[in-house]
C-alpha cells in the first residue's frame, strides 16, 4: 500500500515538474466540474422544487435561473478548454519526456542487459507502455479526485441535511469496500491463473498466422494441427477458470451491487424517508426526492472510487517498473581520462569473461514477469518485430560462452584476424574491446592505459565497427554517414560526400533528388528512397570512413553475401583499411589469410597464433581448418 | 480488393458490414449475442425506469392520498424486480462475458487460422494483403463483441430515445421541443468535433509515427550496438523532439476553432435542455400551476436521461463506421479464394520420383516483379542439383515453386511427368523434406521440432541429429530428446544458439524420409567445420534421393551431379562443375573468384575483368 502510494506520488512529482502550469490547470478544471455536478443535481434542482412545492416568488426563480446561464457559459467554456484542449494536450507532453528519459537511459543500459531475457522483457514491457501508463494515471487519477470530491462534498451535504441518511450511505460505503476489495482480489487472482494460459495462445496465435512460420506449418500439416489442439487446450483451460472463479464473482458482484447499493436505497433508506414524509410529515416531498438522489449517488461514487482504486493499483506496477528502470546504474562507467588521438598498442592481457556474471539487473517486483506475457499479446498483436519474447530469446544465444585468459596485443597500424569455432568467443572479445562488457579478470589497456580509466564515449568514438547486421535508420543519408546531429555545413557536406565516394557509393551515378540530404526508407517519408542491400552496406561502410577513426572493428561483415558481392567488398575493405589498424572476425579463411598476426579461438581460448604460414606449418587446428574449406578449391 | 475497401466507408456498406459481424457473432456464441442484448435492454429499462416512472408514480401515489402500506407494496415489488435484474447483471458480467470471450477467441480464430492456412504463400509476400489481413487478426475477437454490443446501443438506444420522449411528451406537450438543444448539440457540434478530431490525427498521424519508430530503434537489441557505438541516439532523440513539437503544434493550431466548438456543444447539449426544462416546469408549477410536483420532479431527471441517452446514440452510431472499417479488412480476408486452396484434391503421387522437371517456368509476383523468367531444367532419379547464383537472382521463389508455395505465372512444373497442379497438394508435399535458411524453431520438445507431428521411430532421430552434428549436444541436455526448446513459456526452456539451431533444421530434414530434400543455404551461420561436416552428411544422406541445394559455397556443390546457375531470374548456365568450368561464364569467374583466395600463392594479381564484372552485378537485395 505504501508502495503504491509511492508510485503515485513519484509519478504526480514528474506530471508537476514537467507541466505545471498544464497539470494544475487541469487540476482546476476537474476540482471545479465536481462542483458544479453537486451543485447541478442538489443544491439547484433541491431549489427549484422545494421552490415550487412551498411557493417562492417566481421572479427570485426567474433571476436566479438568468445567473445559472450565465454562470454555466463561464463552467462550459472552462470545461470545454479542459475537454478540447488540455487534457488532451498534457499527454503527449508528458510521454515525450518521459520516453526521452527513458531512452537516455536505455542508452547507458549495459549490453550484457539484452542477454537476460527477464530483463529485457520487463525493459521493453515497462518503457513501450510508458505512454499508456502516463495515460492511465491521468485518466484513473481525474476519476478518482473527481469521485472523492464529489463523495466530499455530499457527505458534507448530508451531515447537514439528514444524518440517518449519512449513517446509511457511510455503512453501505463501508461494507461495499469490504466486498468490492474481496471482489477485486478475486478477480485479480482469476487474471493472474489464466496468465500462464493466455502467454501460450499468444503463441500458438502468432505461430499460427505470423508469416515467419508459413512455409513450416505449410510442409508439415501435423504440426499445423498440434497447435491447433493446443490451442483448443488452452481455451478449454481458460474456460475452466472463468467457469471456477466465474460462480464467486457473480455472488460478490450481486451483493456488492444490488444488496448494498440498490436494496439497502429503496428497500432501506426510501421507506424510511417516506415514512418521515408521509406519516411524521417532518421533510417535505421535495426534500425527500433529493435526499434520496445524494443517498443514491454517494454510494454509487462510493462504489465508483474503489473501481478507479483498483485501476491505480494495477498503474503502479508499471509506474514502478519504469522508475526502477529509470534509477539502474550502468555497470559500465566511464572513465575520467582523455583518450589519446593515436593509436600505439592496443592490449589484452590475462583476460577473462563470462556472460552474466554479477551484472544482474534486478527487477521492480513480483509478478512483474508474469504479467511480461499477457502483454506482449498485446505487443506482438500490433508489431511482431517488437516481440520481445522473441527478441530476447535471439539474444539469449551468445549467453554460456565465456573467455579465458586472452592475451593480445595490437600494434598501430596491424591487420589481425580472429577465426575458429562457432561458439569461440570471437565476438565477445570484439565487444569487450568495444568496452561493450567490462572483463571479469585482466585489462585491456590502450597505449598502456586501461580502458576503463577513459571517457567512455570518446573511447568509443575512436573506434569504428563494421557489422554484418548494420542498420539504416529513416533519417537523411548525411545523418546516416555522420551518425550524429549534422550542422549542414559546407565542410560537412564535402567531408560525407568524399566518405561515400570512397565507400564506393557514387552520387552521380545513384542521382538522388536532394543529394545526400535525401531522406532513406520509405518508414515516413513519401519521397524517401530504400537502398538496395549493397547500398546500404557501402552507406554503413562510409560511416567509418567519414569518422576516419583509427582502429576499425569487422565481424564478418559478408557473410550474408553471394561470392562475387563477398570478393567485392572484401577488396572494398581492404583497400579502406590499407593504413588503419585493423580486427577482423571471419569464417572464411580466405580472408583472414593476409592478416598479420591469425589468432585461433576455441572454447574461450587463444589455442593457435601466427601470420597464415607459421599456423599452416604448424600443422594445428588452424590447418585443419585452413585444410578442409581450401581442399576444394584444389 | 481495393475496391471493395471503398464500399466499407459508405453508411450502406457499413451498415451491411456490422450485420456481418452480427451473423459471425451468432454463428460462433448465440448465447453472447442473444444476452448481450437482453443486459443492454434491461440496462435502458432500468435507466428509464428510474428516472422517467419510479419517482413519478411514488409522488403520485402520495398526492393521490394513497396509504403508506400502498407505497410500501410499490417499493417491495419494485425492489424485487430489480433484485432479479441485478442477479441477471452479475451473471452476465461475472460468469457468461469471460466464459463467451473464450469460446468467441476460440471460435473466431480457429474459422480465421483455418482460411491463413489454406491462403497460399505469396498473399503472406503482398504486403497489401498482409497489412491488411494482421488488421484484420488483430484483437478481433475483442472487435467481434464490441461490434456486438455496439449494434444492441444503437438498436435499444433507438428504443429508449422513443420511449424517452414519449414519456417526456406525456408530462407536457410542449417540453418536448428543448430536446432540439441535444439534437443540435449532438448532430451539430458534436459532428463538426469530431470531424475536426479526425483532421488532427489524420495531421499528427506521421509525428507519431515518427515517434514510434524511435521508440522501436531503441528498444531493439539488433540496434543496440550501434546505439551505443555512435552518436546516431542524437539524431533520433531530435527526431522525438520534433514529433512532439509537430504533435502538440497541431493540437495548438485547432485550439479556437476546437474549444469554441466544444462550448457549444455543452451548452447546448447539457445546459439548455436542463436549466430550461426545470425553469419551464418551475413555471408551470408555480406561475400556471398547470403541473403537479411529480411530473415537475420527473421531468429534472428526465431530461437528464434524454441527454444522456442520445449522447450514447450518437457515439454508437459512429462506432458504426469505425468498426466498418475493420470488419471490412475481416470480410475481405475470408471471401479471399486463395488459387492453391491447401486443401486442393487431386491424384495421388507415387512414392518414388522418378524426374522433376521444370517447363519454361516464370513467375511473377502480384505487383508485377518478375522474379524468374523462363525455367527449364530436368533432375532425374538420384541426381544432386545445386543451385547458385548472386543474393536475389531468385533461387528461394524457385524452390518455393516447386514445393508449390506458389504456382508459376508462366510454364508448368512436372513431377513424374505430371504437373504438380494435378496432384493431391498435401500427398504431394509430402515427397518432400525441405530446410530453410530461416527455418523456425517451434516452441515444443526436441522430439516434436524433429517429427513435426509425425510418427517417426527413434532410431531415425538419432541418426537426423547426428548427421546434422548435435547428437552429443541433445544426449548432454538434462531432458534429452525431450527438452523444451525455447523460454516462450517454460522457464527452464533451451534456448539454441543460431548455429544450432541451423542443424536442428537440416536434422529435421534428415529426419523425413522423403524421395526429395531441400536445403536452402543450411550452413550459412556454421563454423568451417561445422560447415564441412553438414555438407558431408547432406551429400553422403542424399544418395538415393534427389537432392536440390542452393549454397554459395562453391566447393561444396562442385562434385554434384547439375549445377543450376541463376543470374536475374534467368537460368544462364547448367551442367557439371567440370562442363560449367569449360564454358568459362558465370559459374566460372564465381568459382575462380573464390578458389583463387585459397590457392596456395599468397600476392595475387588482381584480375580486372572481375573487378569489372563485379561492377555490373545487380545490386544485392534480399532473397525472397
Amino acid at each position: 500500500m505504501k508502495k503504491q502510494i509511492s508510485q503515485q506520488l513519484w509519478m504526480l512529482r514528474f506530471c508537476i515538474s514537467t507541466a505545471p502550469k498544464l497539470f494544475f490547470f487541469n487540476l482546476f478544471a476537474c476540482l471545479e466540474q465536481s462542483c458544479f455536478l453537486f451543485f447541478e443535481y442538489t443544491i439547484w434542482i433541491g431549489y427549484n422544487l422545494n421552490a415550487a412545492e412551498e411557493g417562492a416568488p417566481f421572479s427570485q426563480v426567474a433571476y436566479l435561473t438568468l445567473g445559472v446561464f450565465i454562470l454555466y457559459l463561464v463552467h462550459q467554456f472552462i470545461d470545454s478548454i479542459y475537454f478540447q484542449w488540455s487534457f488532451e494536450r498534457i499527454k503527449p507532453v508528458l510521454t515525450f519526456r518521459l520516453r526521452r528519459q527513458i531512452y537516455e537511459k536505455a542508452r547507458t543500459m549495459d549490453l550484457s542487459c539484452y542477454d537476460e531475457p527477464d530483463f529485457y522483457n520487463e525493459f521493453v514491457l515497462s518503457t513501450t507502455q510508458a505512454d499508456q501508463c502516463v495515460e492511465r494515471f491521468l485518466e484513473e487519477g481525474r476519476e478518482f479526485l473527481r469521485l472523492l470530491v464529489q463523495l466530499l462534498l455530499y457527505f458534507s451535504y448530508l451531515m447537514a441535511m439528514d444524518k440517518a441518511g449519512l449513517v446509511l450511505a457511510v455503512c453501505c460505503c463501508l461494507v461495499n469496500y469490504l466486498l468490492g476489495r474481496a471482489y477485486y482480489r478475486l478477480q485479480e487472482k482469476a487474471r493472474l491463473e489464466r496468465l500462464p494460459a493466455e502467454r501460450e495462445r499468444a503463441y500458438q496465435h502468432r505461430v499460427l498466422y505470423l508469416h515467419e512460420y508459413a512455409k513450416e506449418l505449410r510442409l508439415h500439416p501435423e504440426m499445423n494441427g498440434k497447435i491447433m489442439k493446443d490451442f483448443h487446450e488452452c481455451n478449454e483451460r481458460l474456460s475452466d477458470i472463468s467457469i471456477q472463479y466465474g460462480h464467486k464473482l457473480w455472488i460478490l458482484g450481486f451483493l456488492r451491487e444490488y444488496v448494498f447499493q440498490n436494496f439497502m436505497l429503496y428497500a432501506g433508506y426510501f421507506p424510511w424517508l417516506l415514512f418521515q414524509a408521509m406519516i411524521r410529515q417532518n421533510i417535505s416531498l421535495s426534500s425527500m426526492v433529493i435526499l434520496l438522489a445524494a443517498v443514491r449517488r454517494t454510494i454509487a461514487d462510493a462504489g465508483k472510487i474503489l473501481g478507479c482504486l483498483s485501476g491505480l493499483t494495477y498503474n503502479s506496477t508499471f509506474i514502478g517498473r519504469i522508475r526502477s528502470f529509470l534509477s539502474y546504474e550502468p555497470g559500465i562507467r566511464s572513465g575520467e581520462k582523455e583518450v589519446d588521438a593515436s593509436l600505439d598498442t592496443l592490449t589484452l592481457s590475462h583476460v577473462s569473461f563470462t556472460y552474466g556474471s554479477g551484472r544482474g539487473w534486478h527487477g521492480a517486483g513480483t509478478g512483474a514477469v508474469e504479467e511480461a506475457g499477457q502483454e506482449s499479446v498485446a505487443v506482438s498483436a500490433k508489431d511482431p518485430g517488437q516481440r520481445p519474447a522473441g527478441a530476447a530469446a535471439q539474444v539469449q544465444g551468445r549467453v554460456g560462452e565465456t573467455l579465458k585468459d586472452i592475451c593480445l596485443e595490437i600494434r598501430k597500424g596491424e591487420k589481425i584476424a580472429l577465426v575458429g569455432y562457432n561458439g569461440a568467443g570471437k565476438t565477445t572479445l570484439v565487444k569487450l574491446l568495444m568496452r561493450l562488457y567490462d572483463p571479469d579478470s585482466g585489462v585491456i589497456l590502450w597505449n598502456g592505459e586501461d580502458i576503463r580509466n577513459l571517457k567512455l564515449d570518446q573511447y568509443r568514438k575512436g573506434i569504428g565497427a563494421v557489422f554484418q547486421d548494420y542498420k539504416i535508420y529513416a533519417a537523411t543519408l548525411r545523418e546516416n554517414v555522420a551518425m550524429d546531429l549534422c550542422t549542414g555545413q559546407k565542410q560537412e557536406t564535402y567531408q560525407v560526400e568524399k566518405a561515400l565516394d570512397r565507400a564506393g557509393f557514387h552520387l552521380e551515378e545513384r542521382k538522388l533528388k536532394y543529394q545526400i540530404d535525401t531522406p532513406l526508407t520509405t518508414e515516413f517519408e513519401k519521397e524517401g528512397v530504400n537502398l538496395s542491400g549493397g547500398e546500404s552496406q557501402k552507406a554503413a561502410i562510409a560511416r567509418t570512413l567519414y569518422r576516419n577513426q583509427e582502429l576499425i572493428i569487422m565481424d564478418e561483415p559478408s557473410s550474408a553475401l553471394d561470392p562475387a558481392s563477398e570478393y567485392r567488398l572484401n577488396q572494398e575493405l581492404k583497400e579502406i583499411a590499407e593504413d588503419k589498424t585493423v580486427i577482423f572476425i571471419s569464417h572464411r579463411l580466405a580472408t583472414a589469410r593476409d592478416a598479420d598476426c591469425i589468432y585461433m579461438m576455441k572454447k574461450g581460448q587463444i589455442v593457435e597464433k601466427g601470420t597464415h604460414e607459421q599456423l599452416l606449418a604448424m600443422g594445428g587446428e588452424y590447418s585443419r581448418m585452413w585444410e578442409v574449406q581450401a581442399r576444394a578449391y584444389q | 480488393m481495393s475496391r471493395k475497401k471503398k464500399s466499407g466507408g459508405t453508411r450502406e456498406g457499413a451498415v451491411r458490414n456490422n450485420l456481418y459481424m452480427m451473423r459471425l457473432a451468432w454463428r460462433i456464441s448465440p448465447k453472447r449475442t442473444i444476452f448481450s442484448g437482453i443486459s443492454f435492454g434491461l440496462n435502458q429499462f432500468e435507466y428509464l425506469f428510474f428516472s422517467g416512472f419510479f419517482m413519478k408514480k411514488i409522488l403520485s401515489m402520495i398526492e393521490a392520498e394513497s396509504s403508506f402500506g400502498e407505497v410500501l407494496a410499490f417499493l417491495g415489488i419494485t425492489a424485487g424486480t430489480f433484485l432479479l435484474v441485478f442477479c441477471f447483471y452479475s451473471w452476465y458480467q461475472n460468469l457468461l462475458v469471460p466464459v463467451t470471450d473464450v469460446e468467441i477467441c476460440q471460435g473466431l480464430y480457429e474459422m480465421l487460422y483455418e482460411k491463413a492456412g489454406n491462403a497460399d504463400l505469396s498473399c503472406f509476400e503482398d504486403t497489401e494483403f498482409y497489412n491488411r489481413y494482421m488488421l484484420a487478426m488483430s484483437e478481433s475477437d475483442q472487435r467481434l463483441t464490441k461490434t456486438v454490443d455496439n449494434l444492441w446501443q444503437i438498436l435499444l438506444g433507438t428504443a429508449a430515445v422513443a420511449v424517452s420522449w414519449v414519456m417526456m411528451i406525456r408530462i407536457d406537450r410542449w417540453v418536448i421541443l428543448f430536446v432540439i438543444a441535444p439534437l443540435i448539440g449532438n448532430f451539430v457540434f458534436a459532428g463538426a468535433l469530431n470531424r475536426l478530431a479526425y483532421r488532427i490525427y489524420e495531421e499528427s498521424v506521421i509525428f507519431r509515427r515518427i515517434a514510434d519508430y524511435v521508440n522501436r530503434v531503441i528498444h531493439l537489441a539488433d540496434y543496440a550496438k550501434e546505439l551505443r557505438m555512435t552518436n546516431i541516439f542524437r539524431v533520433m532523440e531530435q527526431k522525438q523532439k520534433d514529433a512532439e513539437a509537430g504533435i502538440t503544434g497541431t493540437m495548438d493550431r485547432y485550439v479556437v476553432k476546437n474549444v469554441l466548438l466544444g462550448w457549444g456543444y455543452l451548452y447546448f447539449t447539457f445546459v439548455i435542455i436542463f436549466e430550461g426544462v426545470i425553469f419551464y416546469g418551475a413555471y408551470r408549477t408555480m406561475v400556471s400551476k398547470t403541473m403537479p410536483l411529480s411530473d415537475f420532479a420527473v421531468l429534472t431527471t428526465l431530461m437528464t436521461s434524454v441527454s444522456w441517452i442520445l449522447i450514447g446514440y450518437t457515439k454508437a452510431l459512429l462506432e458504426i463506421r469505425k468498426n466498418s472499417l475493420f470488419i471490412q479488412n475481416l470480410r475481405d480476408f475470408m471471401a479471399y479464394e486463395p488459387p492453391i486452396p491447401e486443401d486442393s484434391p487431386g491424384i495421388m503421387p507415387k512414392e518414388r520420383v522418378q524426374s522433376i522437371e521444370f517447363r519454361d517456368v516464370s513467375f511473377a509476383y502480384k505487383s508485377g516483379r518478375e522474379v524468374l523468367k523462363n525455367i527449364s531444367f530436368s533432375l532425374q532419379e538420384k541426381e544432386a542439383c545445386a543451385l547458385v547464383g548472386y543474393n536475389g537472382a531468385g533461387k528461394s521463389t524457385l524452390v518455393k515453386l516447386l514445393l508449390r508455395f506458389y504456382d508459376p505465372t508462366e510454364g508448368e512444373i512436372l513431377v513424374n511427368g505430371i504437373n504438380i497442379k494435378e496432384y493431391d497438394l498435401k500427398a504431394y508435399r509430402r515427397l518432400f523434406a525441405a530446410a530453410f535458411q530461416d527455418g523456425k524453431i517451434f516452441a515444443r520438445s526436441i522430439r516434436d521440432n524433429l517429427t513435426m507431428g509425425r510418427m517417426t521411430d527413434e532410431k531415425a532421430l538419432l541418426d537426423a541429429l547426428s548427421g546434422a552434428g548435435i547428437k552429443t549436444l541433445v544426449e548432454d541436455l538434462p531432458g534429452g530428446m525431450d527438452t523444451v526448446l525455447t523460454r516462450e513459456f517454460a522457464e527452464d526452456g533451451v534456448v539454441l544458439s543460431g548455429g544450432q539451431n541451423q542443424k536442428l533444421v537440416a536434422a529435421r530434414a534428415f529426419s523425413q524420409n522423403t524421395p526429395v530434400r531441400i536445403f536452402d543455404e543450411p550452413s550459412s551461420a556454421l563454423d568451417p567445420m561445422a560447415e564441412h561436416e553438414l555438407m558431408e552428411s547432406i551429400k553422403r544422406d542424399g544418395s538415393g534421393r534427389i537432392l536440390l541445394m542452393i549454397s554459395h559455397r562453391l566447393s561444396s556443390v562442385q562434385d554434384m551431379k547439375k549445377i543450376l546457375v541463376l543470374k536475374n531470374g534467368r537460368l544462364t548456365e547448367q551442367g557439371t562443375h567440370e562442363q560449367l568450368m569449360a564454358a568459362d561464364g558465370e559459374y566460372a569467374s564465381l568459382y575462380r573468384m573464390q578458389a583463387q583466395q585459397y590457392r596456395m600463392e599468397k600476392a595475387f594479381a588482381e584480375p580486372r575483368i572481375l573487378k569489372r564484372q563485379a561492377g555490373e552485378t545487380p545490386e544485392i537485395c534480399p532473397d525472397i
